[in-house]
């Protein structure tokens, strides 16, 4: 395989890997009932409380600390604001993303371009020399090998363990989960922790790994295509985490295009993930996705399913209450 | 297993849905729960099986005293439920729903739990493909894997609930050996919660029948049907003799029509109506009655045969445009689907008036005080419609119909009504006939429908038997109503 | 409730907000070593102090306003127009398809002078609408959920943009096109900064959708489907077309907004034309619980926080210079401060109403 191609793949997965952290964590968010719309403020955020923390202490892990623990407050107040309050988890996840955001941009006057995080570079001693794979997956920073962690490890819990599955019923059809002995409103805390934390690691990764600085214009609106990325790629990690890799990678295509390429095409073809992502959502979203499964064979349904269907949790944003008690 | 239920009371706002109710269950036993929709029958399963916490009263398990705060709770003790809409998660295969809930590891063992299924399948002589997903199930088949779910979770005890609606005959004919299988053999109780008289007999050792949130009948089986039905249905009384009136020209024509609807099919359905006829559509819940009237306002698709609304087909035309038509449509569900909770009275006129771009309040809010003078609905023009009690909602919907129709569709029209209230509202009805509108209406009241209708359409499992001689002095209408309702002489 | 104790309820928990906020501010500003009474002072005095200073906030307040009174509409029907910034670049846009091709002299144009303006902000107003359309569409016809819809358009429409200025409308060597000629912009006062036209026509918009919402049947039907979309099918309302008009209105509303920042604000075309306008509409709906009535005032509110925050970063006293962010922090606080004191209220009254039903 062509040296620069390898080099160009490993750059996505290297660039992607804070959104990707930050969509798998939104992804289990979701996958229990709650829409954490503060996302792309909560990631700038994180991203600053990285950086402050670790440039103070010189510190990865405490830095690390610091951004995982202000992405999993921002997003308890969601799941606060909206189980007991009874608050729209949009309305209060809006305001949250424009706050966090300015908080961001203040505090951080301070801190721009002043320091340089040293780099979290380890590549992995023997398995970096395999060809291709090597080059891509083991040679990498820290962040990019969580970032891999995190997408094998979502999927395993959501599809291999008994929490998981409690965890994806609860977002479906939390009276069942209820039933069977679940306190759905406990999980709802606990996922929604944890989808959190995960957001404020990438929003780290970003300040202590891919652009080792604190500069908000390289952050700010990843958050969202983050989100929009859960919905396309059907709250499935796997297909999240392809969905991400495959936006950074429209994005490389257009970063090489640059050269040969007038500004205004370029700024254009910018427009490229969206336009793909609002027309695959077109396609799936509606009817046709039904009409097809009619024509299919039941066997084939779950894998299809799987690859295809987007429709989100069906208990999402919703509020859990159990009847004919107080 | 005895279980038994001592003066179990529970009170939803001024309605006692559960009236000190005393029952017991022995072991070994298959007992029927009977009564009318509004019974009580469900709000003491839900608390028996530990949806619900009763106002008072206790539980005993083999004397025991226990309360459950969930229904897990519930089944670790030995009692479970399966719902007319079983609590499973439809976006998930057939063996997550079983594992989910199971007290296990970290890890779950798919493959022992996919021994475990089958295992308890075979049991009861199902068959459950474990990587289906949910939601490409039919009703019978997610009863079944309920049931093998809560089997293999320890229930001794078994409540279900309505469960022979929407089921194919094979599959209740399974069940049926299933249940009498788990009673004989391996001692559990089984509690039947149902309306279907001919199923009570074939299965039931016992009887306990419900009315008004009271108990009024308890009764070994074999019992005629006949005792059941007027224990179900009270003394009815006799039909008051109607006067003539004239019809008109056919407004409506159903032929052939059937429809698919949350857990049943509508078979085959044809009926003509003229001006000025009122027919009640008799059966109770979930038989089709309700689909079929929304089916005749454009809100529930068919999957053949046509409706004809003075001889143009109805096919196509969406809810809005029928109205325009002369067509109203009044569902049961007050607040869900027919008043917007958060608007006045006033503003509900308002919208229903059908004048230009701009609304002259003034001339809305007379129009309300007029309407609630007219219909004695016992709150302001300007008072939010959710703060009115239900009866006076009911009222509302009524005052909310517009002036001219040729057609009515009311669902259950005097719901929550008290005597005087009924009396009044038919009246309105019965002068809107004079005007030559036709009236379909649904009631789960059998004297009711007896008093109001001229034919009545009765509804059971998705078949319907049209009853035209309801003035036949040799038969009570209400019991002969009452007996298609359960399903005898199909 | 009586009216007047819910009005008590709402000054009361706005005012504990506003006590909430401003002590974050001040928290944050003393452990940065600066002086919040005197910065209060100075904030206060640097955004209504002056006649100058109070037209700045006026002229600030009109795109907002504009904004906030489309996303009435839209609010009032239960949707959530995220897409509003989109619809503003939008508006900007086409306003400048024809700003940028009037000449410095007009003065042999006569009649049809007078025509440029009302031709450009129709043509935004166009532009705004077309994109809330296309949103709507995606999400009648697409099932397509219409805050992504809407944060996808608002990403496209910034590509639009970009593209625009970097290529065919560039002036010169930075993203931009050139100033607009005086004829083109909207109409100034003389001496104060600002355009009685644009006042006029923001606030003749306000009133306009201010009265649709209280006296048209569409205002009625929009409030009928925020509630209670079943019901109001069933009581002949058509859901869909209500729906698609709303945000179709709120577009042409956010165009004419997108016009303003463009006509006005910044006199010509460039990046992030938008400025966050469309969210601050959204943000001045959420505080005044869409209530129509409280739009105005709240609007020119938070249009002094930018100028007096542009004041306090441009102080040469460093006890309270700060920067003009912190002006944005302070919204973003109130708001959601705001909305947890709603939320806190609500639930106390509904403690309140059980014990009262069961005691």
């Amino acid at each position: 395989m062509d040296d620069a191609l390898v080099r160009t793949l490993a750059d996505i997965v290297k660039v992607g890997a804070p959104i990707v952290l930050a969509a798998i964590g939104e992804t289990i968010t979701e996958r229990g009932g709650v829409v954490n719309l503060s996302l792309d403020g909560s990631l700038v955020l994180s991203a600053l409380a990285a950086f402050i923390a670790g440039t103070s202490t010189g510190s990865v892990i405490v830095g690390a600390l610091a951004g995982i623990g202000v992405g999993l407050v921002i997003a308890l107040i969601v799941a606060v604001c909206s189980i007991e309050l009874k608050l729209s988890q949009v309305a209060v996840g809006f305001v949250l993303t424009l706050l966090c955001r300015d908080l961001a941009l203040f505090l951080g006057i301070p801190y721009r371009n002043a320091q340089v995080f040293p780099t979290t570079f380890l590549p992995i001693p023997v398995l970096k020399d395999i060809p291709v794979i090597g080059a891509i997956f083991f040679n990498q920073d820290l962040f990019t090998y969580l970032s891999f962690i995190a997408v094998a490890a979502a999927w395993w819990w959501l599809f291999r363990t008994k929490a998981g599955l409690t965890l994806r019923a609860v977002g479906e059809r939390p009276q069942a989960a209820f039933a069977r002995g679940v306190n759905v409103n406990a999980m709802r805390y606990l996922y929604t922790a944890i989808g959190g934390g995960l957001v404020g690691l990438g929003g780290a990764a970003y300040t202590l790994g891919v652009l080792p600085t604190w500069s908000d214009t390289g952050i700010v609106g990843n958050g969202w295509i983050a989100l929009a990325i859960v919905i396309f790629g059907g709250w499935y990690p796997l297909r999240v985490a392809l969905g991400v890799y495959l936006v950074a990678g429209l994005r490389a295509i257009v970063t090489s295009a640059q050269a040969q390429v007038p500004p205004q095409v370029v700024e254009l073809l910018n427009a490229l993930p969206w336009l793909l992502m609002l027309l695959t959502l077109f396609l799936v979203s509606g009817p046709y996705l039904d009409r097809l499964l009619k024509v299919l064979p039941p066997r084939l349904h779950p894998p299809i399913r799987t690859v295809l269907r987007a429709r989100p949790p069906s208990a999402l944003g919703t509020v859990f209450e159990q009847e004919g008690r107080r | 297993m005895h279980v038994e239920l001592q003066n179990i009371t529970k009170t939803f706002g001024s309605l006692r849905a559960n009236d000190a109710l005393s029952l017991h269950f022995a072991e070994g036993r298959i007992y029927a729960l009977l009564g009318e929709n509004g019974a009580g029958k469900s709000t003491l399963m839900k608390i028996l099986s530990g949806y619900q916490p009763p106002d008072s009263g206790t539980i005993l398990i083999d004397g025991q005293t226990v309360t459950f705060q969930t229904p897990a709770d519930a089944l670790q003790c030995g009692i479970g439920m399966l719902h007319q809409d079983p609590l499973d998660v439809p976006n998930l295969t057939v063996l997550d729903n079983f594992m989910l809930g199971r007290r296990e590891g970290l890890l779950p063992k798919r493959s022992a739990a996919r021994e475990a299924l089958a295992q308890h399948a075979a049991r009861l002589g199902f068959q459950l493909d474990p990587f289906r997903y949910v939601d490409s199930l039919t009703i019978g088949e997610r009863q079944q894997l309920e049931i093998v779910r809560l089997l293999s979770l320890g229930a001794r005890l078994l409540i279900l609930d309505e469960p022979t609606t929407g089921i194919s005959a094979e599959q209740k004919h399974a069940l049926f050996s299933a249940l009498k299988r788990l009673a004989a053999q391996e001692g559990m109780t089984i509690i039947l919660v149902s309306h279907k008289l001919e199923d009570v007999a074939a299965l039931c050792d016992e009887v306990y029948v419900l009315r008004s949130g009271k108990l009024v009948g308890h009764r070994q089986m074999p019992t005629p049907i006949d005792t059941l039905v007027t224990l179900m249905f009270g003394q009815s009384l006799p039909r008051p003799t109607r006067g003539a009136h004239a019809l008109g020209e056919e407004i409506l024509r159903v032929e052939s029509v059937s429809l698919t609807a949350r857990r049943l099919t509508v078979r085959d359905l044809s009926l003509s109506v003229r001006s000025g006829e009122v027919i009640g559509l008799a059966g109770l819940d979930g038989s089709g009655q309700s689909d079929f009237l929304r089916a005749c306002a454009g809100l529930q698709a068919l999957n053949g045969g046509r409706i004809l609304l003075a001889g143009a087909p109805i096919h196509g035309k969406r809810y809005p445009e029928l109205l325009r038509l002369g067509v109203a449509y009044a569902p049961s569900g007050r607040l869900e689907e027919g008043l917007v909770d958060g608007l006045t009275l006033t503003e509900h006129f308002a919208l229903t008036a059908s004048d230009g771009a701009w609304i002259n309040w003034r001339q809305a809010a007379a129009l309300a005080a007029e309407q609630i003078a007219r219909y004695n609905i016992r709150g302001a023009p300007h008072s939010p419609v959710q703060t009115l009690s239900g009866g006076n909602q009911q009222r509302t919907l009524m005052a909310l119909l517009p002036k001219n129709l040729r057609l009515l569709l009311l669902e259950d029209p005097t719901r929550g009504l008290d005597v005087e209230s009924t009396a009044w509202v038919w009246q309105q009805l019965l002068a809107r006939r004079d005007q030559g509108a036709a009236i379909l209406f649904t009631s789960p009241d059998l004297d009711e429908i007896v008093m109001y209708s001229d034919r009545v359409l009765v509804f059971c499992e998705g078949r319907a038997t049209l009853v035209t001689d309801l003035d036949d002095p040799s038969r009570n209408p209400a019991e002969r109503l009452g007996e298609l309702i359960g399903g005898k002489n199909l | 409730m009586s009216r007047l104790a819910r009005w008590r309820g709402t000054v009361l928990t706005f005012s504990a907000a506003l006590t909430a906020a401003l002590a974050l501010i001040a928290v944050i500003m003393l452990s940065l070593d600066k002086a919040p009474l005197a910065a209060a002072q100075r904030f206060i005095e640097g955004a209504i102090g002056t006649p100058s200073a109070r037209a700045d906030v006026i002229m600030a307040a009109l795109p907002m306003l504009l904004c906030a009174a489309g996303l009435l509409l839209t609010f009032t029907a239960g949707l959530w127009n995220i897409g509003v910034e989109g619809q503003v670049t939008m508006g900007a846009i086409f306003a400048t398809i024809i700003a940028r091709t009037i000449p410095r002299d007009v003065s042999d144009w006569g009649i049809f002078a007078a025509l440029i303006v009302p031709a450009e902000l129709l043509l935004a107003m166009f532009g705004g609408a077309l994109w809330a359309g296309l949103a709507a569409l995606l999400k009648i016809r697409g099932g397509i959920n219409e805050i992504f819809g809407g944060v996808a358009l608002n990403f496209i429409s910034v590509n639009i943009l970009l593209s625009l200025v970097n290529g065919a409308w560039r002036v010169g060597t930075f993203p931009q096109t050139a100033p607009f000629a005086p004829a083109a912009l909207l109409p100034r006062h003389p001496e104060l900064r600002l355009s009685p036209l644009g006042i006029g026509i923001a606030l003749a918009a306000f009133v306009a959708v201010f009265m649709a919402l209280r006296g048209t049947r569409f205002g009625l039907q929009l409030r009928a489907i925020g509630r209670n979309a079943r019901s109001a099918g069933i009581l002949g309302v058509r859901v869909e077309r209500n729906i698609f008009w709303a945000m179709v209105a709120c577009g042409a509303l956010a165009g004419l907004a997108g016009a303003f920042q463009a006509l006005f604000t910044r006199g010509r075309l460039l990046p992030n034309i938008s400025g966050g306008i469309g969210f601050m509409g959204v943000l001045i709906v959420l505080l005044t619980g869409v209530r129509a009535a409280w739009v105005l005032p709240v609007a020119l509110f938070l249009a002094t926080v930018p100028i007096g925050s542009l004041k306090l970063a441009t102080s040469l006293d460093s006890a309270v210079q700060i920067d003009a962010a912190l002006g944005n922090v302070f919204q973003g606080a109130l708001v959601l401060a705001v909305l947890i004191g709603g939320g806190v209220r609500a639930r106390l009254a509904a403690r309140r109403k059980e014990r009262s039903e069961h005691g």
